[in-house]
């Protein structure tokens, strides 16, 4: 009888062990398989995958992906503080007052926000920007990128917020600092590095999101373009155009393009690692 | 307190609200406002085009080149004729390419300030993945037999019609069910390939299933798959054996794909060439103007006469406004337009037929005509 | 209760609060007024049959929103599967740097760009499926009507569900986790007093929190139903509509992302994508706050 217990146990720890392994074997492959493939086409484009256009059809060389590169940046440049701002003050608001009927319902909205579909922010920004400016352009995609990374951004910022102890807080109110002064003195030194970390996973949701783009930004490829009210491009939405051609030289650019993003994505995920402890998404 | 909340609430919503609808009608407005006169140099300009799939790869050498001698940008997402359509009559784009012209009631509702050209020939060619076929092996086929898969009665390569075209390779022919591909985007390729099989079937085909989607017959008996433009097609043919697709004949050039040869109205099977699809082209009737209606053309370039004609050949349009507020963007195509009769036509990538004379003259009227506009 | 100086901080964060709100009413607002065309013209037609033939302006998307609902449980169930053993793993079995390599691991999943699944799944994975795991099974076990029909492409529903799966198996990790480590450590100090083994402390601890388990399968349904990328790389896109798995299909959102480019064409395809994802997005919120709901209620039972 207590060997059979024992036997289940170790039954158990391995049953627990294999299907783990299998948990976690697809994010080892994915990794190995985008940098073996990617780094061959990062290193034959050499430094010209930064600098160039993409190739066309027929070409043999790799060329780059500048076009993609500079917009996914201006994207995230300009999409990163909007969200970054609104969602901090509407979570200052849900966490100081939580009883105020539009906290509530802020609360509410953010939740709700994080389930419509991407595509489906995509589809709203084609109607309620493109279509008036008569143009694709960055500034549409970093509206529909904001829209998405919106409730993310704010439930991160409430959760650190909500983490901040009452007592402190009942002690900046004690000796007599204004809820105001008491979230800038207090509560936001407290969560610093939460915030941090918070600004890091937003710019990696922004710099990896593609269907919030697809009818959005525009697909301009043939060159560089530092306008924020004309077309331009992103790296994800490159990938996702490239990986479904036919064209080896358009697969090559959109493995080497994967590899560049996530090395970016690693990069960020590692500085927010030194950062805080637990990230949480 | 909670009242005097929500009042503000209230209040702040629609101050938002109000200046959103601001924001948005203060984008609508500055392309209408620009003065002909102000003349900006054209190699700020940026020329937006959207459609197409079938033009991109021939598109995109070209507009490299432009740009280098010209200065002047082109972006164009290879996105579908219907897309392109689409975002060209949303006023999104400049320009679009589409491979069949515009509805007769498409026409007639922007007629006069719309311009077609039809610059750009090239067949649609059948590619298929039978892995015991030999690559040199001559597969025939012709419309009937194409109805025929295409709308699930064919089941099998094996079958005796495709057998009775094919007494060469006949015992080659394996018994597996065959896998047709077709576009699920709506695609002129899809209206092109359609139009032939009911063009040179009397009707076997019905008129019901011509158009740019097509509710496929034999997707309801689960052998079909669907691909996202060309791209998709040609990579689905690839990966899944015993398939069948249509696509550009550049998409199966690029990729190395067997084509098969169609039969022609002449009787004769014809694989698709730059000589058979020049050949089909020259008995065409095109008409005069890029201000005219060319719906008929579809029906007219499939199944042409001639002997040697291929069958499937297509051309693909280049839709434009006659008239443009920014006038700087008018002189930049203009300039492309005469670009390409000059320099683009002598720059063809395999897969491509640069047209005949006629539709060159075409494409200069068309310039002519934007340039008049600004001169105005 | 709220003094002056108050008032102006409320009156000062209000701007942005409010924009939060607007961009959703905003969106529904839009999404909906743009479906109305569509839903009145054809009624409940469009979600109970399945065409789209834009030419003829015929619509039913019964197929992508079954395709949608059949690859998001997919996907849940099998990130389940994956995310139970896991998350025993991370809370009972490893300690110190070890435990915090795994959750890292989990952490750097949960955040990887979906286009990297996309193209993962669809290059690897989707060739995986197909020679060991689908091909198998509709030879073998026909007489399932889930397995009955034969593989003829990579890209099937199961692909889809699939690879989604794999999407959701951090975010459903970290969400039972979370639950799991809430148990107030009293209870298993209490199950190993009385000499059970970790295997029996385990199921008695999992049994407590078969609650937010359920929240989890909601919430991972809410969140899968709205992924695009992975979806139109894997499932296939075709308006097929069957009881078998591994036939090709569609989901909302890759009927959206293939068909609005060039919906404008016609008279009511552009209201038909509208009202499609209208439905999704009714269900995904829906689903949502039930989840949530149910998470709350369980923790305020449970962590007293």
């Amino acid at each position: 009888m207590y060997s059979w217990r024992k036997l289940k146990d170790r039954l158990f720890l391995a049953l627990v062990l294999a299907i783990s392994i299998v948990a976690i074997a697809p994010l080892i492959h994915l990794i190995i398989v985008t940098m073996l493939n990617g780094f061959s086409v990062i290193l034959n484009a050499g430094l010209g995958f930064f600098t160039e256009n993409p190739p066309t059809p027929t070409s043999k060389n790799v060329g780059g992906i500048a076009p993609s590169l500079v917009g996914s940046i201006l994207l995230t440049a300009l999409s990163l503080p909007i969200t970054v701002f609104i969602a901090l003050f509407a979570s200052i608001m849900a966490v100081e007052f939580p009883n105020n009927p539009l906290s509530i319902a802020v609360d509410v909205v953010a939740k709700s926000l994080a389930s419509v579909p991407t595509i489906v922010v995509s589809m709203v920004v084609y109607l309620l920007v493109v279509v008036p400016m008569g143009r694709f352009s960055i500034l549409a995609g970093a509206i529909a990128l904001t829209i998405v990374s919106l409730p993310y951004t704010y439930t991160y910022f409430s959760t650190y917020l909500r983490s901040v102890p009452t007592t402190y807080r009942e002690a900046a109110f004690a000796i007599g600092m204004s809820r105001w002064r008491a979230v800038i003195n207090v509560s936001l030194p407290i969560i610093r590095r939460g915030f941090l970390v918070t600004i890091l996973m937003t710019m990696a949701r922004i710099l990896g999101e593609t269907a919030a783009l697809l009818f959005t930004v525009g697909r301009y490829r043939t060159g560089v373009s530092f306008s924020v009210l004309s077309p331009s491009d992103a790296i994800p939405l490159l990938i996702f155009d490239y990986i479904l051609t036919p064209y080896k030289v358009f697969q090559e650019v959109a493995w080497g393009a994967a590899t560049l993003l996530l090395i970016a994505y690693l990069i960020i995920f590692i500085v927010a690692k030194f950062v805080i402890k637990e990230v949480r998404l | 307190m909670n009242k005097i909340m929500l009042i503000v609430l209230a209040v702040a919503m629609i101050v938002i609200l109000i200046s959103l609808i601001m924001l948005l009608n203060i984008f609508h407005t500055p392309s209408a406002e620009i003065s002909p006169t102000t003349s900006k140099p054209l190699s700020n300009v940026l020329l937006q085009g959207a459609g197409s799939s079938l033009v991109y790869p021939q598109l995109n050498e070209w507009i490299q080149r432009f740009y280098t001698q010209s200065g002047i940008k082109i972006s164009y997402q290879s996105v579908g004729s219907g897309a392109g359509l689409s975002m060209f009559f949303q006023n999104v784009t400049d320009f679009a390419c589409s491979d069949p012209p515009l509805s007769k009631d498409m026409w007639k509702r922007y007629e006069g300030r719309v311009m077609q050209i039809p610059w750009l020939a090239g067949p649609v060619a059948i590619i298929y993945n039978i892995p015991e076929l030999p690559k040199d092996a001559e597969l025939k086929l012709d419309a009937n037999i194409l109805a025929g898969i295409y709308n699930g009665s064919i089941v099998y390569w094996d079958d005796d019609r495709i057998k009775m075209l094919n007494p060469d390779i006949a015992n080659m022919l394996p018994h597996k069910e065959i896998i047709p591909v077709y576009r699920t985007d709506a695609s002129g390729t899809t209206e092109i390939f359609t139009t032939f099989l009911y063009k040179a079937t009397n009707g076997a085909w019905s008129r019901d299933l011509v158009g740019k989607t097509v509710n496929w017959p034999v997707a309801a008996t689960g052998r079909g798959i669907g691909g996202k433009g060309s791209e998709g097609v040609t990579q689905t043919v690839i990966q899944t054996p015993y398939s069948i697709g249509y696509v550009e004949w550049s998409y199966a050039i690029l990729n190395n794909l067997p084509t098969a040869s169609i039969k022609n109205a002449a009787g004769r099977f014809v694989k698709p060439s730059e000589k058979s699809v020049a050949e089909a082209l020259a008995n065409v009737n095109i008409p005069q103007s890029p201000l005219d209606d060319f719906s008929n053309i579809v029906f007219e370039s499939v199944y042409a006469s001639g002997d040697n004609s291929y069958p499937i050949t297509a051309v693909t349009h280049i839709v434009l406004w006659k008239k443009y507020q920014d006038s700087s963007k008018a002189l930049a195509l203009a300039k492309f337009l005469r670009w390409v009769v000059d320099e683009g036509y002598n720059n063809m990538i395999q897969g491509y037929v640069a047209p005949p004379q006629k539709i060159k003259n075409l494409l200069l009227e068309a310039a002519n005509i934007l340039e008049k506009q600004v001169a105005s | 209760m709220i003094s002056k100086r108050d008032k102006f901080f409320i009156l000062s964060l209000l701007p942005f609060s409010i924009s939060l709100l607007a961009i959703l009413i905003i969106t529904v607002i839009a999404i909906t007024s743009r479906s109305i065309d569509s839903i009145a013209f054809f009624g409940i037609k469009l979600f109970t049959s399945n065409v789209w033939d834009p030419e003829h302006e015929k619509y039913g998307v019964l197929g992508p929103i079954a395709g949608s609902l059949i690859t998001s449980l997919l996907a849940t169930l099998t990130a389940l599967a994956l995310s139970i053993p896991l998350s025993i793993l991370i809370a009972e079995y490893l300690h110190g740097a070890a435990k915090n390599f795994m959750s890292s691991i989990v952490e750097l999943m949960s955040g990887l760009p979906t286009i990297i699944y996309a193209m993962w799944s669809s290059t690897y994975l989707s060739l995986i499926l197909k020679t060991y795991v689908m091909d198998p099974l509709s030879k073998y076990l026909s007489f399932i009507p889930i397995f009955s029909c034969r593989v003829i492409s990579p890209f099937t529903l199961f692909t889809a569900g699939i690879s989604m799966g794999i999407y959701l198996v951090p975010y459903i990790t970290a969400l039972i986790l979370e639950s799991y480590n809430s148990i107030p450590i009293t209870y298993k100090e209490a199950c190993l007093g009385i000499g059970a083994t970790r295997y029996e402390t385990v199921k008695i601890l999992l049994s407590l929190i078969k609650p937010a388990i359920l929240a989890s399968v909601i919430l991972g349904i809410a969140r899968a139903l709205g992924e695009t990328t992975i979806a139109v790389t894997t499932v296939g896109n075709s308006m097929y509509l069957s009881s078998c798995l591994f036939s090709p299909g569609y989901t909302v959102s890759a009927l959206v992302a293939s068909q609005f480019g060039n919906a404008y064409l016609y008279k009511f395809a552009e209201s038909a994508l509208y009202a499609s994802s209208l439905v999704i997005l009714g269900v995904a919120i829906v689903l949502s706050f039930t989840g949530l709901t149910i998470m709350s209620n369980w923790r305020r039972r449970v962590v007293v």
